[in-house]
């Protein structure tokens, strides 16, 4: 065993001489790998960072979410809906909700306007730790909001507390911030205004007697589907989304996102494998005579193979780590600047720090597979052909 | 779900191992057509520096394909989380009808290629090469299996159809019957481990017996080593039976939870991984010790074969009692401080 190690290990050491004598060669191909390893990784590191993020905020989500259907669009719900849904056994709450875009012309972002009505017993005192400054609402509220501090930005508020929207006749509405939402909520909250119910009916027009949605709470969540299924067949025409639906609908989302970013990524490690077969495959002159005195010297066919085998591993390896590393930086420190767009969608309003790398074996393993593993492999047949140059062709 | 990380890595190795199958597959045509172990001619040396190529390509193609294994695994568990009713892993390889097959396909690929290079080891080792035709007719055959595993793969991430919002009604109530699917319902413990443990000893006595000393006819020594093998397969078979239908829900302590890949995940410290790793190496080295027996009978390669033979023997049985102590380890632990004993 202590031999073959040895053996080993003397090949490997003859293969990092031989990488630090064709520096400049090497050094290209390493570059160039990095480079495409990093893109990958980024896309990676980014997807599963924010897969968990969507896994943490929908803990929050209601467990039911009703919404009309009229024409195949989403209409407003007749509040009345919502006896009907507490007479459901199984049913903890119900709870309206009216929500919508409001664009903003003067600054050309779209906020997403968020009315509830604050659960009863909220308490001015009470601290909430999504708020980072002031108060969440109280029940008996008109004209408060909370807001993030990049609609604060956004409306060039400064200190002051006071702002105006436009109602669909174009009369104002005045508003008064009594909160705003902390930065760790920045995915969720970077475009809300919340505030009550009345507030936003008041701000949208829209009729008494109607809503934009029902929040369903169920008691217990494995009457989940069940719960689901009779909500569906009280109300006609109703759409019925559960929790567990929208976390797969933003996992499959977000894969396909990074599926798309890997396909991009093929062509780029496509056009690197092409190229790193060419270089390997292009036999020198000094390289014939390297490999000639070496079968010379004893070595066999074998060998050679695991000269040329350690060689690209190491460069594979090397380039495997410098761009995975890369890539962390890249998200952890500079928040994926590069591919955040792709990713975040192209909204004026984003959030800035949204990105915490997780460390996860399966990550390593995927980027590992798809850029180190074709390289090696480009480089398999090349090996042989520099490995089986016969010991009296430099004699 | 073709457009998705996963399947693109799955599809990338599976790509690359054809390429490389193929290649070795042009040799293997070569030297069935011209080989000729007495020749001197500049075909037979040209034949044999290929030979070395081919040689290397299947040592890639394993490599790849434990690799492939693990990402088909780890796939499943992250498919998992966007497919209609499917808890873990089991349910996202239960999606479809060419999850497990596929699976099952990649898993005994490992012991096929694996085989191939123990085969071109053994060859080397004598002079006259006497297993070199036989070993490349060996690889043609393995050239349609390779393409049965990448079309496998290919139906069963073609056809896996994620659970998302449509937007004409938000409820899937069709395919909603998730309660995670387990791979076997639940089987009587006691009697099963009896059955096991008591198999494995059956199995360490046959390989202890042939190391004792090789049977005086050739008749006795090939059954013998052929029941060997047959042995080790039955008991590869048994022991993912038992690892699903038993151990596992030990590991999770969860008496409902049946699942033979969530044992990799880090939230169990990847326990998988050493079970899964004696569990392979002690079946690969007591089935081979067994397969390679008919080869010692062939001129010059008795010394080899027995040489291996022994080792491989030696390694399985060692090998096979740490899978039994730690597979074991669970359960006792679990028994022992629930009070139970």
């Amino acid at each position: 065993m202590s031999a073959f190690f040895g053996r080993f290990l003397n090949i490997l050491d003859y293969a990092l001489g031989s990488l630090m004598r064709n520096f400049g060669k090497n050094c290209s191909i390493f570059i160039l790998f990095t480079l495409v390893i990093f893109l990958f990784a980024s896309f990676q590191l980014m997807t599963g960072s924010l897969t968990v993020l969507a896994e943490k905020i929908l803990v929050t989500a209601p467990d039911i979410t009703v919404q009309q259907m009229s024409a195949g669009r989403q209409v407003a719900i007749a509040e009345g809906a919502k006896e009907k849904l507490a007479g459901i056994l199984g049913v903890k709450k119900v709870t309206e909700r009216i929500w919508g875009y409001y664009f903003d012309e003067a600054t050309g972002a779209n906020y997403t306007v968020i009315g509830l009505t604050p659960p009863e017993g909220a308490r001015d005192d009470a601290s909430w730790p999504g708020v980072s400054e002031g108060r969440l609402l109280l029940p008996h509220d008109r004209g408060k909001v909370v807001v993030s501090r990049d609609i604060r930005d956004t409306l060039g508020l400064g200190d002051r507390r006071h702002f105006s929207l436009f109602r669909p006749d174009l009369s104002m509405a005045s508003f008064e911030t009594v909160g705003t939402f902390a930065e760790k909520l920045d995915l969720l909250t970077a475009d809300v205004i919340l505030m009550t119910l009345a507030d936003a009916r008041d701000l949208f027009a829209i009729e008494p007697g109607l809503v934009t949605d029902l929040l369903v709470t169920v008691a217990n969540p494995q009457e989940l589907d069940t719960i689901a299924g009779k909500i569906a067949g009280i109300l006609p025409g109703v759409r019925v989304i559960t929790r567990n639906q929208i976390r797969k609908t933003y996992n499959v989302v977000f894969s396909w996102r990074s599926g798309l970013g890997a396909i991009c990524f093929l062509t780029a490690l496509a056009a690197f494998a092409i190229f790193a077969w060419d270089r390997a495959s292009g036999l020198s002159r000094e390289e014939v005579r390297e490999v000639g005195i070496l079968k010379v010297l004893g070595w066999q066919t074998e060998d050679i193979i695991l000269l040329r085998f350690c060689e690209s591993a190491v460069i594979s390896l090397l380039a495997f780590l410098t761009g995975f590393l890369l890539a962390w930086i890249h998200v952890a420190v500079f928040h994926g600047t590069l591919l955040r767009q792709v990713l975040l969608g192209w909204s004026v309003l984003r959030p800035a720090g949204a990105f915490t790398p997780q460390f996860a074996f399966a990550d390593l393993l995927l980027t590992f597979s798809i850029s180190v593993l074709p390289y090696l492999c480009a480089t398999a047949v090349p090996a042989w052909r520099a490995a089986v140059v016969r010991a009296d062709s430099v004699i | 779900m073709l457009l998705n990380s996963w399947s693109i890595a799955l599809l990338v190795c599976s790509a690359a191992t054809i390429l490389l199958g193929a290649r070795a597959a042009v040799t293997a045509l070569r030297v069935v057509r011209f080989w000729d172990a007495g020749a001197d001619t500049a075909r037979q040396i040209r034949l044999e520096n290929e030979s070395w190529l081919s040689a290397m390509l299947m040592e890639y193609g394993l490599a790849l394909q434990i690799i492939s294994l693990l990402l088909l695994v780890l796939a499943a568990d992250s498919f998992s989380k966007i497919l209609v009713g499917a808890m873990c892993a089991t349910g996202a390889f239960l999606a479809n009808d060419f999850g497990i097959p596929a699976l099952a396909v990649k898993i005994f690929g490992l012991f096929l290629y694996g085989f191939w290079i123990l085969m071109h080891r053994l060859d080397l080792r004598s002079e006259e090469t006497p297993l070199t035709r036989m070993k490349f007719y060996y690889l043609l055959l393995l050239v349609p299996y390779l393409l049965a595993d990448t079309l496998l793969l290919l139906a069963y991430l073609g056809r896996l159809q994620p659970d998302i919002i449509t937007s004409c009604c938000g409820v899937i109530f069709g395919g909603v019957s998730g309660d995670g699917r387990n791979l076997v319902g639940a089987l009587p413990a006691l009697p099963l481990m009896a059955l096991y443990y008591g198999y494995s000893g059956l199995l360490f006595w046959g390989g202890w017996g042939q190391l004792q000393g090789r049977s005086r006819t050739t008749y006795r020594y090939l059954s013998g080593n052929i029941c060997l093998a047959m042995g080790w397969l039955l008991f590869f078979l048994f022991s993912l039976l038992i690892i699903t239908a038993v151990i596992s829900s030990y590991i999770y302590a969860m008496p409902s939870h049946r699942c033979p890949f969530d044992i990799l995940l880090r939230e169990y410290h990847g326990v998988g991984y050493p079970i899964y790793f004696l569990l392979f190496t002690s079946v690969f080295a007591g089935m081979s010790a067994g397969a390679v027996a008919p080869m010692g009978l062939l001129p010059d390669m008795a010394r080899p074969v027995e040489a291996y033979r022994l080792r491989a023997i030696r390694l399985s049985l060692i090998l096979l009692v740490l899978f039994l102590f730690v597979i074991s380890w669970f359960p006792a632990v679990y028994l022992a401080s629930g009070g139970e004993w």
